[in-house]
C-alpha cells in the first residue's frame, strides 16, 4: 500500500491505526488480528510521539508503509526522533502482573502488546531516521512448503 | 477499522458514581477518562462503576489512567467496580492481568447490588 505521512502527535493515532486496518483488510486478516495489529502500531507510534518526539524537545513526521508479499505482511514505521529500541525494553515479568493493584506499576504494557500482537518487531536506528518493522507471517506460508502440497 | 470518539457519561447514584466510558481510548484520550473520574472523586465519590459495554478500542495509555484512578481510589478507601467488559477490549484488560484486579461484574446493576 502507498505509504502515508503522519505529523508526530496524538492527533495521528487514528489515521495511523486506519492505515493499519486498511492495509491489513486487504492482506485478508480477520477482525482479531486487525485490532492487534492496529494496537501494536499505536502502543509504538505513542512511544515515538511522547518519548521520541515531545519529550526529547523534537517535532517530525511518522511515515507508514504496509507491504504484503507471499511469506509476510509488514508495516514500517519511519520517525526522525530520539532513538529508542522496542526490544531493550525490560519487559514486565509474569510475576510482575500478579502484583495487587497497591504494588503493580501503571506503566511498562504497551511494547508487551506490540510485541505480543506480531511475530516479529525488528527496529534499526539509522542515520536517515528510526525503523519499526512489524511482521505477520501469513498462515499459508508455511503450508506452501510443506511437502506434497498439490500445486 | 475507525473507532468512535471518546464519550463518557457520569451518574451518580446514592451507593456510587457509574462512569460509562464509550468508543476509544487512546494516548490522545484517556486524560480526560482520568480527569473525569478525578472530578468525581473529588467531587466526594468514594465507589466508581466503570461501565465498558460500549467501549471499543483501549491502548495501554488506556490501562493506565485505569490503574491510575483506581490507586487514588484506594488510597481513599474507596474503590472501582468494572461491569460490561466484553470483546476485544476484554482480551486487552485479560492479557495485562488487569482484569483480575478489578471485581468485574455483566452490568451496573449487578455491580451496584454488590455494594
Amino acid at each position: 500500500m502507498d505509504e502515508q505521512t503522519f505529523p508526530g502527535t496524538l492527533d495521528s493515532l487514528e489515521g495511523v491505526r486506519d492505515y493499519v486496518a486498511r492495509a491489513a483488510g486487504q492482506a485478508g486478516f480477520d477482525r482479531g488480528k486487525i485490532y492487534n495489529l492496529c494496537l501494536a502500531v499505536d502502543e509504538i507510534v505513542t512511544n515515538i510521539v511522547l518519548h521520541g518526539y515531545e519529550e526529547a524537545g523534537l517535532s517530525g513526521d511518522i511515515t507508514l508503509r504496509a507491504d504484503l508479499d507471499a511469506d509476510e505482511f509488514v508495516i514500517r514505521v519511519e520517525d526522525h526522533g530520539k532513538p529508542y529500541d522496542p526490544n531493550a525494553h525490560r519487559m514486565p515479568h509474569p510475576d510482575d502482573l500478579s502484583l495487587p493493584l497497591e504494588d503493580r506499576a501503571i506503566g511498562g504494557l504497551g511494547i508487551m502488546l506490540a510485541m505480543d500482537a506480531v511475530d516479529d518487531l525488528q527496529y534499526d536506528a539509522t542515520a536517515a531516521g528510526n525503523v519499526h518493522r512489524f511482521i505477520v507471517k501469513l498462515p499459508h506460508a508455511n503450508a506452501a512448503t510443506s511437502p506434497g502440497r498439490q500445486s | 477499522m475507525l473507532f468512535p470518539s471518546m464519550e463518557i457519561e457520569t451518574t451518580r447514584l446514592e451507593k456510587a458514581v457509574v462512569v460509562k466510558v464509550a468508543g476509544r481510548m487512546d494516548a490522545g484520550s484517556a486524560p480526560e477518562f482520568e480527569k473525569a473520574c478525578e472530578d468525581c472523586l473529588r467531587g466526594g465519590a468514594e465507589r466508581l462503576v466503570v461501565d465498558l459495554s460500549a467501549l471499543d478500542y483501549i491502548s495501554s495509555a488506556g490501562l493506565r489512567s485505569f490503574l491510575l484512578v483506581a490507586k487514588s481510589l484506594q488510597e481513599k478507601g474507596g474503590k472501582m467496580l468494572l461491569c460490561g467488559m466484553r470483546g476485544l477490549v476484554k482480551e486487552v484488560f485479560d492479557m495485562t492481568r488487569i482484569s483480575s484486579l478489578f471485581a468485574s461484574y455483566e452490568g451496573p446493576e449487578s455491580a451496584l447490588a454488590d455494594l
